[in-house]
């Protein structure tokens, strides 16, 4: 019987054969893998963050509706499948994944509402996306810093996340039913959907006014320079004004980001105006009508947009550097 | 192992061996069938290509473009199409008729992101009573899940009331094809087993702003006849644009401008994202209808880049006033 014994050499080429096919096979599923649950999947490994989403929307039960489906999550390279040629508004600000989950009435079937969570990289992604798309019509939420209701739809910038409740049509009581989500989802989520920078700080101590806050990533009033910039609705004596404000690395980057800004203004046309501003580095613009004010104070890019005169500009720049002052 | 070990193997270890030997090709073709990738790589050779057939009319003059104004969209598609001769000179007694809307999105018909559900069961209903065709398909390669958005969008329901096969999209349905002199399609699989029923087609789009294109309509309204992970082809949205215009050479194209999506398009979301203009536009030049169609959306010729290129390939003319708008 010991001459049928395999020798020792070749079990052991043996089993490096078979650790090589694993490998191989490996390497060709776990990619796969990894795109499949990428998609439209349920019960699968998702980050932590993203399964609390998940777990929220399959615990959610508006009342008098009901899911039509599990929770659908989406990723980078396959949220075009949700959103088509939308998809990019999102991936180029920090999106990570999309969840959904669409609902109808228990009454009337043709009455739906689909609901959208955004996982964005950073509540500033958020609330970039959230600003970008906001309507004309809005209708503040009072029960949200970043919150908004249309005749149908419901859209709030919740930390992290954007949020998006679209109705199917244009009814009181179902906006009422997609409100009330919205409050669920915002209380489920583990920070409660807050988010504070210091700019805003600023801002609302200069007088925003409540729902007026936005946020933009890059090519702010259409100059490519302005990155990260946030602004606001002040009042005046009673007239409306938009100020603005960035936090930069150091002083020397916001006074060469005030700069840049004064020379595209310059660059399309603007005519430079020498008025008394409140602080030494301001410049004001013409802008063919709209009065344009930048400055710097400190670390911190600053100015007024699209004022309506120069006597508006300069008030609205000084009450946005008085709070600035004891900032820095 | 040697030969003269082999000689001395007894039966019961070469019928243990035969059995692993077995289970060995079981197991390998089993992970085989499973890792197979029917569609192949990118790079596979071209063959057994399709090519779409030219499905337009011969042309008339003065009788190229209609635009009617009003808010009743049967009546106006009525019109509009009358004004050019009526269905009859587009679908002649026992003709197959293929109508392309765009379903692409699980959304309510209210919103505007599909194709009005009424619009598409009126060109059905033209097609038989007064086209006297054989058949009328109604199909589209959604972006989200076909059955739910031809449900959602109420299209499914209505053009099947209206006596239209509904088809929605299978694997089989696809085949592949190369646009002769593109750049972009190549080797890409259409949904071409309808088209390969059909001698005429006729796609009905609504007017919408587009993130990334700049506005969809017509042209943009045959990406839907694409396949495959067609997301790639956002990376250069105006060529594409230009070359599934070049590719689909429909008899008639239907343009609905009764309530456009001027903004956060192309899904849209709020009805707040509409506005009405009341106009509906048939046409037998996609380019021309789109053109026109670009200022319902405020916007000029020039800011659609795929509009002169299409016409420099020779699809149409974005010159619409010299082709005397019936109506206008």
């Amino acid at each position: 019987m010991s001459s049928n014994k395999i020798p020792r050499y070749e079990s052991i080429i043996s089993a490096g054969v078979i650790l090589l096919l694993c490998g191989i096979a490996a390497a060709i599923i776990l990619p796969q893998f990894s795109q499949q649950t990428s998609g439209q999947t349920q019960n699968t490994s998702e980050p932590a963050a993203g399964e609390s989403i998940e777990n929220i929307l399959s615990q959610l039960s508006p009342k008098g509706f009901s899911a039509v489906s599990k929770a659908a999550v989406y990723d980078a390279d396959t949220l075009y499948e949700k959103i088509d040629g939308r998809a990019p508004l999102y991936t180029e600000s920090g999106f990570e994944k999309l969840f959904t989950r669409l609902y109808k009435s228990d009454s009337n079937e043709i009455v739906t509402f689909e609901i959208f969570v955004y996982g964005m990289a950073k509540p500033e992604n958020a609330l970039a996306v959230y600003s970008q798309q906001k309507r004309d019509d809005a209708e503040d939420l009072t029960d949200f810093d970043f919150g908004y209701q249309t005749s149908n739809a419901i859209f709030c910038s919740l930390g992290k996340y954007y949020l998006e409740i679209i109705g199917s049509a244009q009814s009181a009581e179902l906006v009422k039913s997609m409100t009330e989500s919205a409050v669920a989802i915002k209380a489920a989520l583990p920070s409660g959907g807050a988010i504070k920078t210091e700019e805003m700080v600023i801002l609302q101590k200069a007088g925003a006014e409540a729902g007026t806050i936005k946020f933009s990533t890059d090519n702010t009033f259409s100059c490519k320079e302005l990155t990260n910039i946030f602004s606001a609705e002040i009042k005046v004596d009673g007239k409306p004004a938009t100020i603005y404000l960035s936090k930069r690395t150091d002083e020397k980057e916001a006074i060469a980001l005030a700069d840049a800004y004064a020379k595209f203004l310059a660059r399309i046309g603007a005519t430079e105006k020498k008025i008394a501003l409140p602080a030494e580095s301001a410049r004001c613009f013409d802008e063919f009508g709209p009065i344009e004010v930048v400055f710097n104070n400190g670390n911190f890019l600053a100015g007024v947009h699209e004022a309506a005169d120069m006597e508006l500009a300069a008030k609205a720049a000084k009450m946005l550097n008085e709070v600035l002052k004891g900032a820095n | 192992m040697s030969e003269s070990e082999d000689k001395k193997i007894d039966r019961r270890k070469f019928l243990a061996r035969g059995a692993k030997a077995a289970l060995s090709i079981a197991a390998a073709s089993i992970i085989a069938k499973t890792l197979y990738d029917k569609t192949g790589p990118s790079g596979e050779p071209e063959t057994g290509l399709v090519s779409l057939p030219d499905f337009s009319v011969p042309a008339k003059d003065g009788q190229v473009i209609s635009v009617v104004k009003g808010s009743d969209r049967i009546q106006t598609v009525d019109k509009a199409i009358d004004s050019l001769g009526g269905i009859e000179r587009f679908v002649k007694p026992g003709d197959v008729v293929v109508i392309k809307p765009n379903v692409a999105f699980t959304t309510a018909p209210g919103l505007g992101a599909t194709t009005n559900p009424n619009l598409v069961a009126e060109v059905v209903r033209l097609c038989y009573t007064r086209g006297q065709a054989k058949t009328v398909y109604v199909t589209d390669n959604p972006i989200n899940d076909a059955e739910s958005c031809f449900a959602l969008s109420g299209v499914g329901k209505a053009a099947a009331q209206a006596g239209a096969k509904v088809i929605l999209p299978k694997d089989r349905f696809f085949k592949k094809t190369t646009l002769k002199g593109g750049k972009l399609i190549k080797n890409w699989p259409i949904l071409y087993e309808p088209l390969a029923k059909a001698n005429k087609i006729i796609g009905i789009a609504p007017v919408k702003n587009h993130s990334r294109a700049g506005a969809s309509m017509t042209m943009k309204n045959w990406y839907g006849l694409l396949g495959g992970r067609r997301n790639v082809f956002h990376q250069d949205i105006n060529l594409t644009i230009t070359e599934l215009a070049m590719l689909v050479r429909p008899t008639l194209v239907i343009l609905d401008g009764t309530e456009v999506m001027m903004t956060n398009g192309p899904t849209g979301g709020s009805f707040s994202d509409l506005r009405r203009k009341d106009t509906m536009i048939a046409s037998c030049d996609q380019v021309a209808a789109d053109a026109f169609g670009c200022t319902l959306l405020d916007m000029k010729i020039d800011d659609l880049a795929y509009l002169s290129m299409a016409e420099k390939a020779g699809v149409g003319k974005t010159d619409y006033q010299s082709l005397k708008p019936a109506n206008l």
